[in-house]
């Protein structure tokens, strides 16, 4: 059976801190990606030398800063894999992560996206945070571990280059809405560093009150349909 | 640590674990850990207001007695359910101390309607989609080492 190529995209944004443990977890895969693409959001610290330390093993765009779906975005439409991965640049895979997902797609061939659980850890300046947060819980996290059979972005589009925030789980609601199929594996396959610069730190009111309208409007909706409740 | 339920505890809500909102008199919430979203309306977005303001059954089973003149022990048992649903849906905790004095102005509609009992309407069905990369705490970007984290304790 020939196995279906996958291109892992990294969006990058002044990430020289982190960048280079996401790439090795990526180059450390079991189930070697067909190509490695770093889109630079126009980094002004010592990211393009970091990313360029990898040579040939990656391939390295630059573009002004345009915001982390036009990153995204871009490296779509480089992409030549029939599946694309997306990994944050401050965060890492474990090592089984790609072969786990490539055999779902292989073994459901009308699956369109591939999501799995994932830990969150803590850089050592936030220690006392994951105690207050009682260390790691795992839970669905879509930029960490998304992979998309690369003709559904044909379907439904690219993310929201308006979206400075949330753009994956957005994009995602998207395509849960018109129809995609979707499966998430309950394993832990990739982890999220949380440090001082999160882009969501600060955003808890606002995301919960988006997601909060959200529950409304499906209440509303199922009052309307009269579909009881679970 | 989990106090005991008594009628006479306060309670108050899981406001780590819990986004909420109340508009027109219901009470929409989530559980960001589980995606898992609720919706109280009528009499239990009644309860709910009072809950966020601290108050234990006895002082629900009060208000709500009162306010839709139904015998204390029907609304008695009623607040216990819900509050036990509550509870066991990890949405609300039981507080350390005795609840805060019954508010002279009880989050009740002008006219009382008909007492209906009180529910919580329960929905998974957005459980994957809302559980996604649910909100990092609101914490200062560069908290000081030694800093109390407080406010937030009370909610363990």
């Amino acid at each position: 059976m020939d196995s279906l190529r996958i291109s892992c995209i990294v969006p990058v944004y002044n990430g020289e801190r982190f960048l280079a443990e996401a790439l090795d977890s990526i180059l450390a895969q079991s189930l070697a990606p067909f190509e490695v693409i770093v889109v630079d959001d126009g980094s002004t610290d010592t990211t393009p030398a970091v990313a360029t330390r990898y040579g040939q093993r990656i391939t390295y765009i630059r573009q002004d800063n345009a915001g982390p779906s036009a990153a995204r975005n871009r490296g779509v439409r480089a992409a030549r894999g029939e599946l694309v991965a997306f990994l944050d640049a401050d965060d890492i895979w474990r090592p089984d992560k790609l072969a786990r997902q490539a055999a779902r797609f292989a073994a459901r061939p009308e699956l369109d996206i591939s999501l799995s659980h994932a830990c969150n850890f803590w850089t050592a300046e936030m220690r006392h945070e994951e105690e207050h947060f009682r260390g790691p819980r795992s839970g669905v996290l879509p930029a960490q571990t998304l992979v998309v059979r690369r003709t559904l972005f044909d379907r439904i589009g690219l993310f929201d280059v308006e979206r400075v925030h949330r753009e994956v789980p957005d994009w995602l609601f998207q395509a849960s809405q018109q129809g995609a199929i979707m499966e998430t594996l309950p394993d832990v396959l990739a982890d999220r560093r949380i440090h001082d610069s999160n882009r969501s730190r600060g955003r808890r009111t606002k995301d919960a009150g988006d997601l909060l309208a959200l529950a409304q409007s499906l209440i509303e909706k199922r009052r309307g349909s009269g579909t009881p409740s679970t | 640590m989990t106090n005991e339920l008594r009628d006479d505890s306060g309670l108050c809500a899981k406001e780590r674990d819990v986004a909420a909102k109340v508009v027109d008199g219901e009470a929409v919430l989530i559980n960001l850990a589980t995606g898992v979203y609720y919706s109280m309306d009528k009499v239990s977005g009644v309860v709910w207001s009072m809950i966020t303001n601290g108050s234990s059954v006895d002082q629900l089973t009060g208000a709500i007695a009162a306010h839709y003149r139904v015998p204390a022990t029907q609304a008695r048992d009623d607040i216990r359910r819900l509050v036990r649903q509550l509870l066991a849906e990890n949405l609300i905790t039981v507080a350390d101390g005795p609840p805060p004095p019954a508010s002279p102005d009880a989050p009740m509609a002008q006219s009382p309607g008909t007492y209906e009992v009180p529910m919580l309407n329960r929905f998974d069905d957005m459980a994957d989609m809302f559980a996604l990369d649910p909100p990092l705490p609101e914490l200062p970007a560069v908290p000081p080492q030694n800093a109390q984290l407080d406010g937030l304790d009370s909610a363990r």
